[in-house]
């Protein structure tokens, strides 16, 4: 038998705050977050509205800087960063799939996949393009314009889109939150089919039932982890999701 | 009913509220769209006050200076005694002739004649006051430029009701006396040649006069040149002294040539009876002192016909010039408009959806038309101000007169804000009706199910295959997405482009065409001067081969140059129509070494008949080979006279210049005309520079100007300087305007694509990177609009030239021309201009709250 391997911590989040200022007051989304994410795992960030989860995807993706604290993701330091070192690092270490998509309505399916390809500089842009549609199942789909598509298709191809650069780190927003449970569950599977393929995902949603298929749930609530563990009683499978 | 009241009134301002909310997050659009608007209504009622206070500058300043009602003048060259003329007239009074008060009429000779029953009378209409004048050519030396000038002698009294009284900008009146003799000196020549009072010119003969005053007289309000052109005032000296004086200066002492009468202004007269007055004063004075005479009638005048007639002219382009720019603004403030109101698409389905009627929903986004075209009218006004006071200073400038007032011309300015509102106001109109007109549901579905929806078009090119990555394809795939926005947004831009290239293509096509006519008329020996003399003279005469015999001279062609009308056969001409108009014909030998016009057409014999410029010929519908109706001047056995031949077209020359037209001198015999000479071209001898043969010709006697030809190009450049003042204003506000289009459609696509934009950064995609492909989307959008712009710019220029320009302005053939500065220009602004725009906006980019604007739900 051998001996099993500690997992790599990827993604590693110290004392991190994040501050606003409205006016006079001054509102804490984030509040001295320690987090570590393991290479490979299938995380989701649960809370409710308001609650700083999708603050803490922001960090983690470099799309927002922290007001204190300091944020390491594959040996990155965000904290410390400027607005080129974050854009190399978003083009070169993580990826997005967003709550409304934001697939770029002048291109076809396998051309915003492209751009996903193209942004990271992926010399195998053209097959990857055709494997990540694949692997989201609409090869058939490929020519057709967004508004030609479904919104489970159009997520599914933001979806293929993350998975085209080739990066390691996949964090979806609410990835199904504009969409109905059957296509939510379309979704999910294949998220997590990329989890289970060797990718680090991180998933943010308020929908707890979501959350049981996760391998960990970090639960947040007023800027503070609440929790972080597996789901309760276990991951579950999609199957047993219950909307 | 108090609670609905209450309700309603709540609502109501919550509405205005809302939009004022509307209007402050939008400030940076609604002030860039009111300026759009307010240099389109700025330039409109700006020029367009012109009509109105020219107008009104004219009639004053003409009334003023109470302008005769006719003039006769006697043919040039010949003389009649002091008082004749005023003998004559009164002699053949009919129905008041028994009332007639000879005395005063004598006396008038020098200033006023009652008006009353005993006055003098002219066909039963009394005279308020009559003037005789002695009109003599001379030359002028000023500082070394040696120039025509024309010395008019006449009693000029502070305190005469006229006819024709001095206006006096600067100065007094010359006062009488030859032992220091004095000239007022007119205005526009002094001003041009730095002529100050108390200065000295030398006239014919060598005769210094000293500048007692600076002004001018009605006829002087527009000069006529020597070359009957628009040059009158730079190469013409209009000198006024006293009649004693100018008899004395001129060596024509008692003689008189001219007679300038006024009738009594409260007898109303129309233009036809005082046509009638001026052909029975023309038959009793030729018939009395047996002179050949011409009379005209005030309103006929040159200057009064020039003026007026350029009001409406001048207007015409003005207006043309205007709504182009306008139309430019409308066309780009709908655009943008709709574009603004198009984004509170998505809340006009809110509304919907919560049971707000449709009209209501349309209150918010057209109180945005309405705030943008308020504030573009209120600006446009000030501007519109500012544009009047640069063409008020212009119109002085370019025509001072005694009175110019510039009153506010509401109306004009009623009609430019009318203009200024109604554009953004239809735009949002039509954005309301389009969000209105949806099903609720499809109106708030603008998410995954609406966003990007197209039209048959978009789907068609949406199928266009692309090169390149997908970076590479984003720009050209964004525009191909949304066609119709891409072909309006180009069109907005490209309005812009076309009142550019319409207004500085009019600018080039003036310049193309003086540049044309300066190089005919100077081809040759640059050195070439051109002579006047003061009057005709035999070819043998010691004043001419003083000349001919001159050492400094290596050539010498003589000739003459005289007035004249043409017309075609068959019609009667009329000072009315267009069917006749005024020639210079000048004779001369067409095979004389000096300088003879080209020919771009002729017969076998081109000595044989008249030659006409191209656009002569043209306006008379005749070409090689046809016959042309002739009014000219002739010797006949009882002396020189005017009189009608028809003369073929023997032969066509391309200089712009209508009136020019040329008869071999042999031909010429025919009318008694050959061996007389008033004009002349000279040649320098061999190490003779053009100065000292200028002046050396203008030392000899009867020689009244000696011009290099070279010179001409020069005077042609400035006056067109002058005239064309007016397009440079306009272009200036079409290049601001294009700036303003270009940076607004820019903000607002930058506004639209902010998601998109945002996304691509999210995936690391630098800056830069975005503000690339914005950059190239514009460029695309400034080539369309380019293109765009030139053609129906050039459609434009093309209709003003041949519709406007031909009817404003007859004497002048202007094709159509587009120099290489203005395409440049066009290219710049309407490519590079629209290109770099995005680049002012690489903050906003920068500055972009990510995470918010990827959150944004739809």
């Amino acid at each position: 038998m051998s001996e099993r391997q500690p997992p790599t911590q990827r993604i590693t989040l110290t004392g991190v705050s994040k501050h606003y200022r409205i006016g006079e007051v001054t509102v804490a989304a984030l509040d001295d977050i320690d987090l570590e994410i393991d290479d490979a795992s299938f995380t989701v960030i649960l809370g409710a509205s308001g609650s700083g989860k999708t603050t803490l995807l922001n960090m983690i993706g470099a799309l927002d800087t922290p007001s204190g604290g300091s944020i390491s993701v594959d040996g990155t330091d965000l904290a410390g960063a400027n607005r080129g070192e974050r854009a190399r690092f978003r083009r070169q270490s993580v990826s997005f799939v967003f709550q409304s998509f934001n697939l770029f309505g002048g291109l076809t399916a396998a051309e915003n996949v492209r751009f996903g390809a193209d942004s990271a500089k992926r010399p195998d842009a053209r097959s990857g393009v055709a494997e990540a549609l694949e692997s989201v199942g609409l090869t058939d789909r490929a020519d057709h314009f967004p508004h030609q598509l479904s919104g489970g298709e159009q997520q599914r191809v933001a979806i293929a889109r993350a998975l085209a650069t080739g990066n390691r780190i996949l964090l979806a927003d609410e990835p199904t939150g504009e969409l109905d449970f059957r296509t939510g569950v379309q979704i999910l599977q294949v998220l997590e089919a990329q989890a289970r393929a060797g990718m680090t995902v991180v998933i943010v949603t308020h929908n707890r039932e979501i959350s049981r298929i996760a391998d960990r749930v970090v639960e947040l609530s007023s800027g503070r982890i609440i929790s972080d563990g597996p789901p309760d009683g276990g991951p579950a499978e999609i199957s047993q999701l219950q909307w | 009913m108090a609670s609905e009241s209450t309700v309603s009134g709540y609502t109501g301002s919550l509405w205005w509220r809302w939009s004022w909310r509307d209007l402050r997050a939008h400030w940076v659009a609604v002030i860039t769209i009111a300026l759009v608007i307010a240099l389109g209504t700025g330039l409109y009622a700006g020029l367009g006050s012109t009509s109105k206070w020219r107008t009104l500058a004219y009639d004053r300043s003409f009334a003023s200076l109470h302008l005769h009602d006719v003039r006769l003048s006697l043919t040039e060259g010949t003389f009649a005694p002091e008082g004749s003329l005023l003998a004559a007239s009164q002699e053949s009074s009919t129905s008041g002739a028994s009332d007639v008060d000879h005395d005063r009429i004598s006396n008038a000779a020098g200033g006023p004649v009652s008006g009353d029953d005993t006055g003098a009378h002219l066909d039963g209409i009394a005279f308020e006051a009559a003037r005789e004048r002695l009109v003599i050519a001379t030359g002028v030396d000023t500082d070394g430029e040696l120039l025509a000038g024309r010395l008019i002698g006449a009693e000029f009294r502070d305190d005469s009701l006229g006819p024709d009284l001095l206006w006096l900008g600067e100065g007094r009146l010359a006062r009488p006396g030859t032992d220091h003799p004095e000239v007022v000196i007119e205005t526009k020549f002094a001003e041009y040649y730095g002529i100050g009072v108390g200065d000295t010119i030398v006239i014919g003969d060598g005769i210094a006069i000293s500048v007692s005053g600076i002004g001018m007289a009605p006829e002087e309000f527009w000069v006529r040149g020597p070359e009957g052109s628009l040059l009158g005032h730079i190469d013409l000296a209009t000198l006024y002294t006293d009649l004693a004086t100018a008899q004395a200066l001129s060596g024509r002492p008692g003689e008189v040539n001219d007679l300038l009468v006024r009738f009594d202004p409260r007898v109303p007269i129309s233009d036809d009876q005082r046509r009638s007055l001026a052909e029975s004063l023309l038959e009793r004075v030729t018939a009395t002192t047996a002179i050949s005479a011409t009379t005209t009638t005030g309103d006929e005048s040159y200057a009064a016909r020039i003026l007026y007639d350029d009001i409406e002219t001048d207007q015409v382009i003005f207006n043309a010039i205007s709504l182009l720019v306008l139309g430019a603004a409308a066309l780009a403030a709908f655009n943008l408009i709709s574009r603004i109101v198009d984004t509170q698409r998505h809340e006009i389905g809110i509304g919907m959806a919560l049971g707000v009627s449709r009209w209501r929903l349309g209150v918010r986004p057209v109180l945005i038309g309405v705030q943008v075209g308020v504030i573009g009218t209120l600006v446009g006004i000030a501007i519109g101000i500012y544009i009047g006071s640069l063409m008020g200073d212009l119109l002085d400038q370019f025509t001072p007169l005694p009175v110019s007032p510039t009153p506010f011309q509401s109306s004009v300015y009623g009609r430019g804000a009318l203009l200024g509102v109604i554009p953004p106001v239809v735009a949002a109109l039509v954005a309301v009706r389009r969000a209105v007109l949806l099903e609720p549901v499809d109106a708030l579905a603008i998410g995954h199910l609406g966003s990007g929806r197209t039209g048959t078009l978009g789907s068609w090119v949406n199928r266009v295959q692309l090169p390149g990555g997908s970076l590479a394809q984003m720009p050209v795939r964004n525009l191909l997405r949304a066609p119709r926005r891409t072909l309006f947004t180009a069109v907005g831009v490209g309005a812009a482009i076309t009142a550019l290239v319409g207004v500085t293509g009019l600018l080039d096509s003036f310049e193309h065409a003086v540049d044309r006519g300066v190089a005919e008329v100077t081809a040759g020996d640059p050195d070439r001067v051109t002579v006047t003399f003061d009057t005709f003279y035999a070819d043998t005469d010691p004043t001419i081969t003083a000349l001919t015999g001159l050492a400094e001279a290596e050539a010498v062609s003589t000739g003459l140059r005289i007035g004249g009308e043409v017309w075609p056969i068959g019609i009667e001409p009329s000072v009315e129509t267009d069917e006749s108009f005024e020639v210079l014909i000048e004779v001369l030998d067409l095979d004389n070494p000096v300088w003879s016009p080209r020919l771009i057409d002729h017969n076998a014999r081109p000595e044989d008949g008249i030659i006409l410029a191209a656009k002569a010929a043209s306006d008379l519908g005749v070409g090689v080979g046809d016959t042309i109706n002739m009014r000219h001047l002739a010797v006949v056995d009882t002396g020189i006279t005017l009189i009608v031949s028809e003369v073929e077209v023997a032969g066509i020359h391309p200089a712009p210049l209508r009136s020019l037209s040329y008869l071999d001198s042999g031909f010429a015999e025919r009318f008694g005309l050959g061996g007389f000479v008033n004009s002349a071209q000279v040649l320098p001898a061999d190490g003779v520079d053009r100065t000292a043969l200028q002046r050396a010709v203008f030392d000899l006697a009867g020689v009244t100007s000696a011009t290099p030809v070279a010179r001409v190009g020069e005077i042609f450049d400035q006056t067109i300087e002058e005239f064309i003042g007016v397009l440079y204003i306009a272009a200036v506000a079409v290049m601001l305007l294009a700036l303003l289009i270009a940076f607004n459609s820019s903000r607002i696509a930058l506004e639209e694509r902010r998601r998109e934009h945002a996304t691509m950064m999210a995936f690391g995609i630098p800056v830069r990177s975005v503000v690339r492909t914005v950059v190239i989307e514009s460029v695309i959008i400034g080539v369309l609009a380019t293109a765009i712009g030139i053609l129906a710019g050039l459609a434009s220029l093309s209709w003003m030239l041949h519709s406007l320009v031909a009817a404003s302005f007859p004497e002048f053939a202007v094709d159509l021309s587009l120099s290489t500065s203005t395409v440049v220009a066009a290219v710049v602004i309407g490519v590079v201009a629209v290109a770099l725009a995005p680049l002012l906006l690489i903050g906003r980019l920068r500055s972009m709250d990510l995470p918010s604007t990827l959150r944004v739900l739809e």
